[in-house]
């Protein structure tokens, strides 16, 4: 058990217990080991935010078990160092930013972990240099002064600067304009590779979770729907669309190629959609450049 | 933390107090609140808490909910108990210190606290069954000879729905905060008072900054649908006066005024 970071048994969850009760989670199984980078997919209201919370202690399971590190979340004394080890990054996390200056801010984590002066200098300089935030440039300035997509960079370097061994983000990209996007996201790959930190990302979005992840989770209604490689999960692009998911762009483009009768390879990310491409392009003699 | 209350919040319905006119229910639950603290027998007040559950029946609200939304009204009923049996002179039965509880402060305290809970039944009754929307028409329409006297009632009026209707936004954001902080180490559950005080800063400045935040978004979109304070504005559902809610005035003046002619009979 302990070889698995993270992992999920039979567990339930649901709100509002006793009135008008909502089933968030139904029966949920999951593993994540350590070191992997998963997607966990679905639309809104399948139960991904819960999922994300329980990660980290901060909702329990009402049945079944949550084991991160091969310690059982719902008792007391690990639900309350949970913090130490998983860093959970929440939905609009700009919103918890309340110090004077970006520096206390992200300081916020590694003071409550009792690091010395010096060691939370180190922290928070390392935390917004991982999302790409100079120290030395904004440290010193109000968080609230910050443009939006800075604001959640700060909130981010906020939890990195626990240096937790597994980071929950929940739809850290939401809200973002496409470079905030592709920049954060080529951030969290980067971090994933270099510091070997075992990451889930919560989104809607395929795309994201095609360009990054070893594996993907679909969930729907509460379920998994599927979990696996890309290759696996996106098979049925009607079952996705049922529940509110699509393809991601380089898949839906290959399969309209193949719908016009092009001998066209499944894939599911641009650059493979782009070798595709150029592989009819020569077959009918063209040149490539 | 903040699951489960619902302390002034609608919930929607079809039954009889649902329908009756939003004024009816301020104006009925006022008369039935001034009957109780001016009844003094407990037969009277027994009188009222069987018509503000009878009230309950016909709101057809579930019981178990309605009572855990008042749940921190209890802290306040039994304190008003506790403070009320130490603080009345009368036939000591014990003593606790240097303070003495006496039978007459017990009657005065159950009493009290009996009263209390009737009136929190009653108004919140009110604010269950009714939408902020209708409450503030209700306030609005019943102010509106004020207006005469310079008081800006229609601002008012929205000022008072758009409080209420924040109310559980407010608990929601509070309670993302809370998690939020709670992921970075701040241990709002810690038993040290120093350590919780030092805790409310993270808490208090996001949730105020979201509150300024909405309130901006909020009055731009207003602005951006035309809203203009002090002008007059009709509404989509004109408030109109019923049989039925002629009745229930009717019923909740005479209970009234029967107390008054009973309490206060040496007045005539």
């Amino acid at each position: 058990m302990s070889c698995k970071c993270i992992e999920f048994q039979n567990v339930s969850y649901m709100y509002n217990l006793g009135s008008r009760e909502v089933k968030a989670l139904i029966n949920v199984s999951l593993k994540i080991p350590k070191g992997e980078f998963v997607s966990v997919v679905g639309a809104s209201g399948s139960g991904k935010s819960t999922l994300a919370k329980h990660c980290n202690g901060i909702l329990t399971p009402v049945e079944g078990n949550v084991f991160v590190n091969g310690k059982n979340t719902s008792q007391r004394a690990v639900k309350k160092r949970l913090w130490k080890e998983v860093g959970l990054v929440m939905q609009s996390p700009e919103k918890q930013l309340f110090e004077a200056t970006v520096f206390d801010d992200v300081a916020f984590g590694p003071r409550n972990l009792n690091l010395s002066e010096r060691e939370t200098e180190r922290a928070v300089e390392q935390a917004l240099h991982w999302v790409g935030l100079d120290s030395k440039e904004i440290g010193k300035i109000s968080p609230f002064s910050l443009s939006g997509g800075e604001k959640r960079r700060v909130a981010i370097a906020g939890i990195l600067a626990l240096s937790p061994s597994v980071l929950v983000l929940d739809e850290p990209l939401a809200g973002l304009d496409p470079s905030g996007r592709k920049r954060l996201l080529g951030q969290l790959k980067l971090l994933h590779k270099d510091q070997g930190i075992t990451v889930v990302l919560i989104t809607h979005n395929m795309d994201d979770a095609a360009a990054v992840s070893d594996r993907i989770v679909v969930m729907n209604e509460g379920k998994i729907q599927a979990v696996g490689p890309l290759e696996k999960v996106f098979l049925s692009a009607q079952e996705l669309e049922e529940m509110g998911l699509e393809l991601p762009f380089a898949a839906r483009l290959l399969r309209c190629l193949a719908g016009r009768g092009y001998r066209v390879s499944e894939g599911y990310t641009l650059d493979r959609a782009a070798e595709e491409i150029l592989k009819i392009y020569r077959n009918r003699g063209g040149h490539s450049v | 933390m903040f699951e489960g209350i619902t302390l002034g919040a609608y919930i929607p319905g079809d039954s009889l107090l649902h329908k009756f006119d939003p004024r009816v229910k301020i104006i009925g639950s006022l008369l039935l609140i001034a009957g109780t603290l001016l009844v003094s027998s407990p037969a009277g007040i027994l009188i009222y808490s069987i018509t503000a559950l009878l009230l309950l029946v016909l709101s057809h609200l579930s019981w178990s909910r309605f009572f855990k939304g008042l749940r921190f009204i209890y802290v306040i009923v039994a304190l008003s108990l506790i403070i009320q049996s130490f603080s009345v002179p009368g036939e000591v039965l014990w003593q606790v210190g240097s303070f003495n509880i006496t039978r007459e402060g017990i009657f005065s305290g159950a009493l009290l606290s009996w009263r209390l809970l009737v009136i929190v039944i009653l108004s919140s009754l009110v604010t269950y069954t009714t939408t902020s929307i209708n409450l503030s028409a209700g306030l609005e329409r019943m102010l509106r000879p004020l207006e005469r006297l310079g008081l800006p009632v229609s601002q008012l009026a929205m000022m008072m729905g758009i409080t209420i209707s924040f109310i559980p936004l407010m608990l929601e954001e509070f309670q993302s905060v809370i998690t939020a902080q709670q992921s970075r180490g701040a241990g709002f559950g810690s038993r040290n008072l120093i350590r919780q005080f030092k805790n409310l800063l993270p808490l208090l400045l996001p949730v105020v900054a979201g509150i300024l935040r909405r309130a901006d978004e909020l009055s731009e979109a207003m602005e951006a649908r035309c809203y203009r304070p002090g002008a007059h504005r009709s509404r989509m559902r004109e408030l109109c006066l019923h049989s039925k809610d002629w009745t229930a005035l009717a019923v909740t003046a005479t209970m009234l005024a029967v107390v008054v002619l009973l309490e206060y009979k040496f007045l005539f």
